[in-house]
Parts: structure tokens; sequence; C-alpha cells
């Protein structure tokens, strides 16, 4: 704990902060988009597997909160490095060029690194609330008869709004941009850049990112255009609000 | 060939600046970027008006004195150049080149194109050195290093110390000079008794002069003069991350 402290005490302890619990959320994304892939099995195939997270993996329910609340600690880390730095950086400029400064070498994914987190901030906050508390008790943003048991046609339905789903599809675009350059600074700030890591970074940097956004834009569009995701069994005990 | 300069005129580092335009300067391909600003000062001391200041020394690009922003390129176009080593031959007859100082907080303007890198000198020697018997020079190769280990800590060694990468990173960071500067030492033997010690010393002293982090844009290594990559940048996280968690401090 004290290591821990000491390194965030310096610029470059608070990146190592950002790039562990960045890391951390890489592999659980790279996890989830995975197991969304499973629409495509069908309702009862998704539901078991929703299911099987909602019940702890069918270990111990425990293991649900603490998955959150590790996830949620990284977001909570991630975001403060993030304040810090940004607000640091931007200080270190002071008076900016008159004339302008010319890019050589960076990319769109690094220049829109802070913009894409508080997209993928606002994205997170709705995602939860849209399809895992289920607060928006209409059939337009979400299915009217939310319910955990039925996790697919929460799915089906609630990303199917269109206007949801763009923004599904948005967010998950600017998910793709910072996995891109996150990834490949995650490496740099731990210090894996050299020829032994650099293969396996070049290759996450890459196919990371095409996975999530194809998977995630797989599913929106798929849901959507109603294309693969029929309810096959119809909830008979669902009935309309209005 | 003739070019139109607008280069930055500022009394002092608490005054506001602005461009001071020259029209139509007469030039010849051949001349030198500092040759050029010497004929502008002439001209401007003909008049009686006061010259542009300036830093230079070596003029060879090898002293790290000269430096300012040309057209949005630190030491202007083109790769591994100084401002000193870059010629009138790289524009174009009826150009207007744009000239400012390094921009950083870091960094004050003393006055025009000159500003305060002591910053950096404070950063070596908050660590910058190794601590050892002073003498007579030991004999070469009394101490083996490996060619791929001695080429490394020489590509770090080769750090002019500029400015050129706090000036082009978009968060005027100084993580490519203070890399440098700890890695060539730390690459080898007579670095390695103070290692952890002068990354963590160097790095709090980095961060207490305001410079930036670090976000990998990788601006710096496209500008550095000699060619420094961003590889010592993660050697330098490297290090401090050791320091840090194994508790290798002293």
């Amino acid at each position: 704990m004290t290591a821990f402290f000491s390194l965030a005490k310096s610029t470059i302890g608070k990146k190592a902060i950002m790039a562990g619990s960045g890391l951390i959320m890489v592999g659980w994304i790279v996890l989830h988009m995975a197991g969304n892939l499973l629409v495509f099995a069908g309702q009862d195939h998704f539901n078991a597997y929703a299911e099987m997270i909602q019940s702890g993996f069918h270990i111990e329910p425990a293991l649900l909160w603490a998955m959150r609340i590790t996830l949620l600690a990284c977001v909570g880390l991630h975001i403060w490095a993030a304040v810090g730095l940004s607000g640091r950086n931007r200080a270190a400029r002071p008076v900016a060029y008159a004339g302008g400064r010319k890019n050589h070498a960076t990319s769109y994914a690094a220049e829109f690194m802070l913009g894409a987190g508080v997209v993928l901030l606002l994205y997170l906050v709705f995602h939860l609330l849209h399809l895992t508390v289920g607060v928006f008790s209409d059939d337009v943003v979400q299915h009217a008869a939310f319910s955990k048991k039925d996790a697919y046609r929460n799915l089906v339905v609630g990303v199917g709004n269109p206007v949801v789903g763009a923004f599904y599809v948005l967010a998950n675009l600017a998910l793709g941009m910072h996995l891109h350059h996150g990834i490949k600074s995650a490496f740099q700030t731990l210090g894996l850049n050299d020829d032994r890591w650099n293969p396996l970074k070049d290759a996450l940097t890459r196919w990371v990112p095409v996975f999530t956004t194809g998977a995630a834009l797989l599913v929106a569009l798929s849901c959507m255009f109603g294309v693969g995701v029929l309810i096959e069994a119809p909830d008979l005990s669902w009935t309309p609000s209005h | 060939m003739k070019v139109n300069l607008r280069i930055w005129r500022q009394k002092g580092p608490e005054s506001a600046g602005s461009f001071q335009d020259f029209p139509n300067v007469e030039v010849v391909p051949e001349m030198s970027f500092l040759e050029m600003l010497d004929e502008v000062n002439r001209a401007l001391e003909a008049k009686g008006q006061e010259a542009v200041t300036f830093d230079s020394d070596c003029r060879e690009g090898i002293c790290g004195s000269c430096g300012a922003v040309v057209n949005g390129d630190p030491h202007g176009p083109g790769k591994a150049n100084t401002l000193c080593q870059l010629h009138l031959r790289s524009f174009q007859d009826g150009d207007t080149i744009t000239i400012e100082p390094w921009r950083a907080k870091a960094f004050p303007v003393v006055r025009d194109l000159m500003v305060d890198r002591s910053a950096f000198d404070r950063i070596i020697q908050a660590g910058g050195y190794i601590t050892a018997r002073t003498g007579s020079a030991p004999d070469a190769n009394s101490v083996p290093i490996g060619k791929e280990r001695a080429d490394e800590a020489m590509e770090a060694a080769t750090c002019i110390g500029c400015g050129a990468c706090v000036a082009a990173c978009p968060n005027a960071s100084a993580m490519l000079f203070t890399s440098a500067k700890v890695s060539h030492l730390g690459l080898l033997p007579q670095g390695q008794p103070q290692r952890f010690d002068r990354v963590q010393k160097m790095v709090d002293q980095m961060d207490a002069e305001g410079f930036g982090g670090c976000t990998n844009h990788s601006e710096c290594e496209a500008a550095c003069p000699k060619e420094i990559g961003v590889k010592f940048i993660a050697r330098l996280n490297a290090d401090l991350i050791k320091a840090n968690l194994g508790n290798l401090r002293k």
C-alpha cells in the first residue's frame, strides 16, 4: 500500500495506475463482448449465459458483486488519474503556439483520447441504467416489461430502437479508438516496449479494438434491423403498458 | 530569393508578445536559418531598432543552444535537424515563415525567441550524474560492456538538451529528455548504484518544474534532432515503477 501511494504521487505513477486499471477493464470488455455474441445462439442460450453471470458463475452469488466492485474501482482510479493528468497537461502550456503546431507522429485515436473517455463514461452510465438496472420503463428506450429473467428480450428490444442503437454504435466506435491508443499506451507506460513485448503489443493494439467494436456493432445493428436476433419463444406474460 | 518572415517579439517574461512582420527579406538558398536571422538583426540595428533575441552557440548542430518553432515545427521542417543546420533551400521563394519560441510553462520566454531552459539543468542536478571516485581516467574496456548495450546508452547520450521534445509535445512534457538522461546512465554499470534513486529524483524534479505528462503521441521522437526514441520513455517508466514497487530506493 505504501508503494501504491508513493507511486501515485508522480505523474508516471498515475499513468501506471491508469494503465493497470485500463488493462483490467480491457480484459473484461473482451469477455463481455464475446458473451454478447451469444445473442446469435438464440434466446435460451443467451438467457442461460445471463443467468450464469447473475448467479456468480454458478459458484457464489457474491462473485458477481466482487467483479462489479473491482470494475467500479478500476473505473474510479482510471478517471481519477485522467482528471489529474489532463489538468496538468493543459497547465503545462499556458500560452499556445500563435502560429500553430504541426503533428507528425500522433493518431486520431491518441488525439481523441479524452473526448472518447467522456463519451465512454456517459455510455457506461446509460448502459448500466438501460440493461442492468432497467430504469426506463417504456417501450421506446427499453423493453417495457424489463426482466432480469429475459436478458435477451431486454437487449433485442432495448438496442433495437434506432436512436438507442445509434448511440451504442457511436459509443463502441469511440471505445475502439480509446482501446487502440489505450492498449499501446499501457504497454509503453508499464515499460514494455522492446523486441520481446512489441509483437504482443502490436497484435493487441490492432485486434482487440477490431474484435470489441466489430462484435458490438454486429450485435447493435442486428438488433436495430432485426437480423439474426428473432425472439423465438414469445414471453406470454408480457403485456404492453399502453 | 525572397521570404516573408513573421517573428515573435516579446520584451520579457511578463509582457505580452506579438508577431512582427518582415516582408520580402532577401536571402540565398545556401544561407543557414540563423545567418538569415543575423541579417535581419543587422538591418534592424542599422535602423537603430532592437535586434531579435535568439540563442545560438556552436552552429554545428551539436550544442543544443539554438531552437525555435518554424512553421509549427521545432527546428523547422525536415527530420533530425537543429535550427542552425536548417538552410533556406528548405523553403521556396515567396514563402511566409512563422518563427516563435518554445511554448511551455517550464520554459518561460526570456525575450523574443529565447526561452529559459534551466528547468532541464535542475532535472540533471536532481540526479543526472554518478557519484564515483574521480582521478585518472580508467583504462578503456576495463569494465566490459556489450556492444548492443553500449550502443543503446550512446543513443540516449546523444541528447543535446535543446528542448525540441518539450516544444513538440502536445502536453509540453519533458519525458523524452528525462528518459534519455536517466537511460544513458542506467544502461551502464557505472550508473547502477544510484539507478533507482536517480529515476525517482529526476522524475520528481520534472514534475515539480511544471512539465506535462506523456500521452504517447511520439511527437517528441519525430522532432528530436538526435532521433532519440520513445523506447527510452518506456525504460524510464519501468525503472520508476520498479523503484516504487520493489522499494529499491535508498
